[in-house]
């Protein structure tokens, strides 16, 4: 059974339908990248994936449990968690709290305990602290776990996102065009740090819209295009099929 | 533990309630009764601040406090109940209110939250004017007795109520700073930091959202109780907008960003509104003036003042410094 299975999925804004009716399935332990041109509906499948928007139609199938209507925090719970596109932090805090903070799932303490702030509380947050830290530690940014996150640079940030979902300790990592904005060096520690966290055992979903960005790391593509998926397949397969060629350049390119 | 710890932690603390405790002997029965309605504002404003610590800037806070004191006020002119028990009883109504405004309010954001709970406040005000039975419309509910005898407290007396009001607002205090300091706190400031990210990290936004709303309306309705109690008579127009609108002014002078902003907030003003007591027409000037300038000037609000006057100071010794330095 697949991981994931979007079941005839659907979404329109009034007239405009921006997923036309995909079907698409993801085994557990794939690295997949979810390409398309701006525009062609990524974005939304995206959040129709990780519940931040519902489905006009169609089902969304997590290990064959239908999880169409479940909210984004349930489905954290379960084990899909996404990181954001234009990068979504805790601005204000630095970035160890904000790795704590994504403990939250896995912290559940009583009421009152926190309230009165017991001895066991103090010890599990000291726990917490350091586990917190040694998923900073694995992504290599652990030396700027003091920083108050809005002065963190760019790839810093990004890094940390990707800190935060993985201390939910997610079965299904989406993650949104992680290196837009990037430079190269930046871009090459990302896909590094995203392969090691598949090789982990993470099952990730890749959206990019820059195709060469992709090619490296994911062993299978699908493509969407106007809402619809064009073409799923191999890096090079996907190269050279006519269609997303024409995608991507329009038509009569090459 | 160090000095300063020891010292921050317990005796400034003692020294203060020592000093709140005193107050009776030292000061005339109207400037108790100030305090009186001091206390009642703080508890306001800081559990207000507990819901715009969600970035939500509420207008029914005050109504929530309506609920507390009609609530007590019916049941204790109506039924007879005692003091005592009515307290709880209002305080879960008020609660109860909040989450009733909060689950539709709470899904809209910005200007349409404001706007949603000044509808539901509002609503809530007409409710007690036009069900004359059993809200008594304008004239209220009036002849609210003091809460009876306790063994040393004789609550018809200003000094014993002031003990009153005093011991429910440092309690209130103490539970709302807890709750700030512990994880719940944290996960507030999270939700106001970004919701989205927080659903994504698991965090059940709604839930936590409502459950502050209620907890707060909670405590806005303690405040009502105290006030009933003490004046006597509440009338719809003890929770008018203008009120709302006096409690958001303490949190935004005092500084919305931290826990004693709002009390400073309410103090400086409660001081200035007596300073200027005799001079009630330029009340409404004063009060917008000074608004404006912390909005312009300082909108950290009052409390972070200290702070900057100090890194201005060092600032211009600094300058003043370098000036001598290069001098030689």
């Amino acid at each position: 059974m697949a991981m994931l299975e979007l079941v005839e999925l659907r979404k329109q804004f009034g007239e405009l339908v921006a997923v036309n009716d995909i079907n698409l399935s993801i085994e557990k332990g794939e690295l997949r990248g979810l390409i398309g041109p701006n525009g062609s509906g990524k974005t939304t499948l995206f959040s129709l994936i990780t519940g931040f928007m519902r489905p006009t139609k169609g089902e969304v199938l997590w290990e064959g449990h239908d999880i169409t209507q479940k909210p984004p925090h349930s489905r954290a719970e379960i084990g899909i968690v996404r990181t954001f596109q234009i990068t979504t932090l805790f601005k204000e805090m630095t970035a160890l709290q904000n790795v704590i903070m994504a403990y939250h799932l896995h912290t559940e303490m009583g009421l009152l305990k926190q309230f009165f702030g017991t001895r066991a509380t103090r010890e599990r947050e000291r726990f917490l602290e350091q586990k917190a830290l040694g998923v900073l530690e694995t992504l290599g940014i652990a030396d700027v776990r003091g920083e108050i996150v809005k002065n963190l640079p760019h790839g810093h940030q990004e890094a940390l996102a990707l800190a935060i979902a993985m201390a939910t300790e997610p079965k299904l990592l989406l993650l949104d065009e992680p290196v837009t904005g990037m430079n190269h060096v930046e871009t090459r520690d990302m896909m590094k740090r995203i392969r090691m966290l598949n090789e982990q055992g993470i099952t990730i979903l890749l959206v990019e819209h820059d195709m060469r960005a992709v090619m490296g790391i994911c062993r299978k593509l699908t493509v969407v295009n106007f809402g619809q998926r064009i073409a799923e397949g191999s890096p090079e397969e996907i190269m050279n099929n006519k269609d997303v060629v024409e995608a991507y350049l329009g038509v009569g390119g090459r | 533990m160090n000095k300063q710890t020891i010292l921050r932690r317990f005796i400034l603390p003692i020294v203060g309630i020592a000093f709140l405790c005193a107050m009776p002997t030292m000061v005339s029965p109207y400037n108790l009764s100030v305090l009186i309605f001091l206390f009642i504002n703080l508890i306001l404003v800081v559990s207000y601040r507990f819901v715009t610590n969600m970035g939500l800037w509420s207008f029914a806070h005050i109504s929530s406090m309506g609920i507390g004191a009609y609530t007590a006020g019916l049941l204790v002119t109506r039924l007879g109940w005692p003091f005592w028990g009515a307290l709880p009883i209002a305080v879960l109504a008020s609660a109860l209110v909040g989450l009733i405004i909060g689950l539709p309010c709470l899904r809209t954001r910005g200007f349409y939250f404001f706007l949603s709970t000044f509808a539901a406040g509002e609503a809530i005000r007409w409710a007690w004017i036009l069900f004359r039975e059993p809200f008594g419309s304008y004239s209220g509910i009036g002849v609210i007795p003091r809460p009876e005898q306790i063994p040393g407290m004789n609550f018809a007396l200003s000094t014993s109520y002031y003990y009153l009001a005093l011991g429910f607002t440092l309690l209130s205090l103490v539970i709302l700073y807890r709750l700030e300091k512990s994880r719940i706190g944290a996960t507030v400031n999270a939700i106001r930091s970004s919701e989205d990210l927080s659903e994504s990290i698991g965090i059940n936004t709604p839930r936590y959202q409502t459950a502050v709303f209620a907890t707060a309306s909670a405590f806005a309705g303690l405040a009502g109780v105290l006030l009933a109690f003490y004046t006597g008579t509440i009338t719809p127009n003890s929770f008018s907008f203008m009120y709302s609108m006096e409690i958001l002014v303490f949190v935004i002078v005092g500084g919305p960003t931290s826990f004693f902003g709002p009390i400073v907030g309410a103090c400086a003003l409660t001081a200035v509104g007596e300073a200027l007591s005799g001079f009630m027409q330029y009340m409404p000037l004063v009060y917008g003036t000074v608004l404006i300038c912390v909005v312009l000037f300082q909108p950290d609000g009052l409390i972070n003042l200290p702070k900057r006057i100090l890194s201005l100071v060092e600032k211009y010794t600094g300058r003043r410094m370098a000036a001598n330095d290069n001098r030689k």
